[in-house]
């Protein structure tokens, strides 16, 4: 089939002609393999231009959704020297086991990808959108080898790992299997050539853990953690620190250190040898709470520096933010945080629509305050505080906190909470400005007349359609809005942002590409 | 899903649900079981032990309308505001209230409208209390499900896990009790309004999934609501708002109702056999019926005073109840011919019974309110037979309800007066050496009575509070 027959591209005002290229990627989910979500080298977008933000181009891709989920975060390269001449290219993987890479000059699709393998013998239930079949996990994109060369590393729905030249999609290397067929992974990270991923959910009968394997490894030995309890379902999967050592959530289960079950925490897990082995973890004290009220840890956590120290922030469905130390998380009894924010949301203690999805986000102004980004679903707490905000939150919103430390202690203080958002997802930052948006998607799993019913087409029947904003990252302040230009709602999507573009994809399987005219 | 597919659906999900009933330390109905036993067989925090450790404590209290019947227990609800742990009770003023039992929250309140061509009765008396008296129910299986499996150790309550070792160190943390499966679907709660149509609720939203049905007439003195196999069973007495006194059963698949009428004999209470039979105590003797029909099988004249109980003892049943003499009777099910007969000495036994078994030992303990006073009986083997043996007594306390047993702790309540409070003991099963008292925490007397679920207790008083002890995960 022929890629180009499912192109749609809309060249607003000079876009497609005068994109400048300026040298920053987003090679990961989350923009780098610390999951903060910050792009650091924007210099095209400021919180005095975003005003005049409009859709530069939208593409209409030929993937397939399945069960709610469709395109995943665009990864981003720079100057990536094709053919055709070096360009600016966002790689896109859809759900129906598609890689798309596009020009993001002109919107074009350079080449396409489509994996191909036998039915697996096992997949999730139908309808349910905890288990969709196919490609889940977003690729990550390797840094330059000797010729410059970048590869963009795939999971394909059979959990083969395909090493694909960014520049035109050919095989790098021979595909290896990875993760288990039908098992939705989540996203792929990438540290010291070792590639990391995580499962939850049990799909197609796939076990929760931690995943990761050498990309030099002859043999592509799959080395694995599990914490016996919980699935690791952070949106961004694993986040790793600058010891090597990936931090995900555990999610529902339980505690008992006894057998070394690490259920509603965060466990670290290293590459020691071929081994994957657990360095580290955190358990909230209150952790019996949340696995009876299904208030999951399952927020892919942001990894960050601050004055000469690793730190960690991660949260719950509880509606809560936890600081932690990467070099002892939850102190001597793995119980005790650096901080704990009080409950920002979730007052109806909600397993569905409300708390902390995702993942967390982080970035320094430059005035060295380290700002903590945190999206959050339903209305917030009556008793969360705030010193900005902008009206009632009733459905989700993003809040920002300031990292202070005085005398050894450290406090994550509240500094401004956003506008209302349709279930807020996970911010991006760059250049002072945090780019946030609503996902418009229904997420409700349980019914008043039924009970829980947590199915996809009722859920993509009632949901409605995605508005991204920026914001002041310093107030919070609406500086832009998309209203009502984008048609569609997000599942499992995300931000990214490089070189004065901002992308979202959307379940009807359109990337959209927002900038300035001439820029 | 069309809203009659919707009702059947939560309906049929309400009946399968029952086979699972109190794995979760649930309390399905007065009396908290089918058989009446008064009891929750395992408990993760509530022990002996526990108790006197100090895990009982004072969790919250709530203003109601109305006076409170004892509260029925479903835990591990996933509703559509999220996982909830649910008790729900009537009130005196036709209202069913559903509670989020862990945090002391009201989930739903639902107004029954009266609706009935009688006038109601507004200001009702001692004997004839006015409103609704029938505390509600949820669907109680008929066989008791097997207890859970051990859950390590009869150790202290507490944060699970909050004995975790530090970095190095090695402590020895007790095994993390594991969690209930959450319930996926909806259930039911069956209650009986002041106008005597049988409601059936939505435990996720207190709203009726079925037109309510007439079952019994208005005004009357209802009581011993109980659901077992998708037939709704109730006991009236004393001839208020004109009902007949006698045993009602309504069939909810066509909401057709039969009754054993009797005639001026106050009905007491029911209990059932794990066989379906349903035993009647009356004023006047007592009665097997068949199960939905209500067709006598056997009676036997005497006057009891207390609801039956039906307990085993190495896999025989044995009907347990008390005459106005304070005799205590174990009859045989089926002959109802008395197999033990401990004579009361002219003694006030209680409304109702205890029963708990003894995991170790396997021995059956029967409690019961004796004039002032909690006393518990033991049954043995004498000369191939059983026998009742009085073991221990409690101090006395003020008009004591009867006692209700949870995992070995036996829970009394001195309902107190006009002018002395109600206080909640917890006794040693085994010795009844007092382990911990509710104190002062309580304000006003008790008419309702206590039940329990969910490693708490609840103790309902005349100004319409509803107390809670026990345990409660923390939150923080």
């Amino acid at each position: 089939m022929r890629t180009s027959r499912f192109v749609i591209a809309m060249a607003l005002g000079c876009a497609m002609s005068c994109a400048v290229t300026f040298g920053a990627d987003w090679p990961t989910d989350g923009g780098n393999p610390q999951r903060t979500a910050w792009q650091k080298d924007e210099k095209i977008l400021n919180k005095d231009n975003v005003k005049n933000l409009k859709i530069v181009w939208k593409i209409q891709l030929d993937n397939k959704p399945i069960e709610m989920h469709s395109l995943f975060p665009p990864l981003i390269v720079d100057k990536v020297n094709t053919p055709s001449g070096p360009k600016q290219i966002a790689i896109v993987a859809g759900v129906s086991d598609n890689i798309y890479a596009i020009d993001v000059a002109t919107a074009e699709i350079i080449w396409r990808k489509h994996f191909e393998y036998p039915t697996p013998a096992r997949r999730g239930r139908p309808t349910d959108p905890l288990c969709p079949a196919g490609l889940t996990a977003t690729p990550v994109i390797g840094p330059p080898n000797a010729n410059g060369s970048r590869t963009v590393y795939a999971m394909a729905g059979d959990g083969e790992v395909h090493s694909l030249n960014v520049a035109d999609g050919e095989d790098m290397a021979s595909p290896f299997q990875f993760g288990y067929p039908n098992g939705k992974s989540y996203a792929l990270n990438l540290w010291d050539g070792v590639l990391f991923t995580t499962t939850a959910q049990g799909c197609a009968g796939n076990p929760n853990q931690m995943w990761s394997v050498k990309i030099s490894d002859p043999s592509h030995k799959v080395m694995t953690y599990s914490p016996k309890s919980g699935g690791l379902w952070g949106r961004t999967g694993a986040a790793i620190d600058e010891s090597g050592v990936a931090w995900a959530p555990t999610g529902d289960g339980r505690y008992d250190p006894a057998t070394q079950t690490y259920g509603n925490g965060l466990v670290g897990a290293k590459v020691v040898g071929n081994e994957l082995k657990l360095q580290d973890y955190y358990i909230p004290k209150n952790w019996a709470w949340l696995q009876s009220r299904d208030l999951d840890m399952q927020v892919t956590p942001a990894i960050f520096k601050y004055k000469g120290k690793e730190l960690m922030i991660a949260a719950s469905k509880e509606c809560r933010i936890y600081l932690l130390d990467t070099k002892a998380a939850g102190g001597d009894d793995h119980q005790t945080p650096l901080d704990r924010t009080p409950l920002i949301c979730n007052e109806e203690v909600n397993f569905a629509s409300a708390g902390i999805w995702g993942s967390m986000a982080s970035w320094e102004d430059a005035q060295g305050t380290r700002w903590i980004l945190s999206p959050f679903w339903g209305p917030s707490h009556p008793d969360f505080k705030v010193p900005v905000s902008y009206g009632p939150v009733t459905h989700g919103a993003v809040v920002a906190f300031k990292l202070e430390e005085k005398n050894g202690k450290y406090k994550l203080t509240p500094a401004w909470m956003s506008r209302d958002m349709d279930q807020a997802e996970p911010p991006v930052i760059a250049n002072g400005v945090v780019y946030a948006f609503g996902s418009g998607e229904n997420t409700e799993q349980a019914y008043p007349d039924r009970g829980l019913d947590d199915n996809s087409p009722e859920r993509i029947h009632d949901s409605t359609h995605a508005v991204f904003y920026a914001l002041d990252a310093e107030t919070g302040k609406e500086l832009y809005s998309s209203g009502d230009q984008i048609k569609s709602f997000v599942h499992f999507g995300g931000l990214s942002v490089a070189n004065g573009r901002v992308y979202l994809g959307t379940y009807d399987s359109i990337l959209y590409c927002f900038g300035l005219e001439g820029k | 899903m069309s809203p009659k597919a919707v009702a059947l659906f939560v309906l049929f999900a309400s009946v399968a649900l029952a086979q699972f009933g109190r794995g979760g330390g649930d309390w399905m109905a007065v009396g908290g079981d089918a058989q009446r036993t008064a009891s929750v067989r395992t408990d993760a925090h509530i022990t002996v032990e526990a108790v006197q450790g100090g895990v009982m404590q004072s969790l919250w209290k709530i203003k109601l309308n109305g006076v409170p019947t004892p509260p029925v227990v479903a835990s591990r609800l996933i509703t559509y505001k999220g996982f909830k742990d649910l008790l729900y009770v009537g009130t005196s003023a036709d209202n069913v209230v559903s509670i989020d039992h862990t945090v002391g929250k009201i989930f739903w309140e639902t107004h029954l409208p009266y609706d009935s061509l009688l006038v109601p009765v507004k200001n009702g008396t001692a004997t004839c209390p006015a409103g609704m008296t029938a505390a509600v129910s949820l669907a109680a299986p008929l066989v008791p499900p097997p207890p859970p499996a051990p859950r390590g150790g009869r150790g202290p309550g507490g944060p699970p896990g909050a004995a975790g070792p530090g970095r190095g160190g090695n402590m020895n943390p007790a095994t993390v009790p594991t969690l209930p499966r959450p319930r996926r679907t909806p259930g039911t709660v069956y209650a009986l309004s002041s106008d005597g149509l049988i409601h059936v609720l939505n435990q996720h939203t207190g709203q009726d999934i079925i037109a309510a049905a007439r079952f019994i007439r208005g005004n009357a003195k209802a009581h011993d609501v109980i659901q077992v196999g998708n037939v709704v069973y109730a006991v009236t007495g004393d001839g208020c708002g004109g009902t007949p006194n006698g045993v009602w059963a309504i069939n909810l698949e066509d909401n057709g109702v039969n009754e054993w009428k009797t005639s001026d004999a106050s009905v007491l209470g029911l209990a059932f056999a794990t066989d379906g039979t349903v035993f009647a105590t009356t004023t006047k003797g007592i009665a097997a019926l068949e199960a939905k029909t209500l067709k006598v099988k056997q009676q036997r004249d005497g006057e009891y005073a207390t609801t039956p109980m039906v307990i085993k003892v190495k896999d025989k049943e044995y009907v347990v109840a008390s005459n106005v003499h304070g005799h205590v009777f174990l009859l045989d099910p089926v002959s109802l011919e008395l197999v033990v007969n401990v004579p009361g000495n002219g003694a006030s036994i209680g409304s109702s019974f205890a029963s708990w078994e003894e995991v170790e030992s396997k021995t059956r303990w029967i409690l019961a309110v004796k004039n002032s006073a909690v006393v518990a009986f033991k049954v043995v083997e004498k000369d191939g037979s059983i026998a009742l043996e009085q073991s221990w007594a409690s101090k006395e306390m003020v008009s004591p309800a009867p006692p209700i047993v949870v995992n070995g702790v036996v829970f009394a309540l001195s309902s107190g007066s006009r002018t002395t409070p109600a206080v909640l003991y917890a006794l040693d099963g085994m010795t009844g050496k007092e382990l911990w008292s509710s104190g002062k925490a309580i304000a006003g007397y008790s008419t309702s009575g206590i039940s329990s679920g969910a490693s708490k207790v609840f103790v309902g008083t005349h100004d319409g509070t509803l107390y809670a002890f026990g345990y409660s995960l923390p939150r923080e």
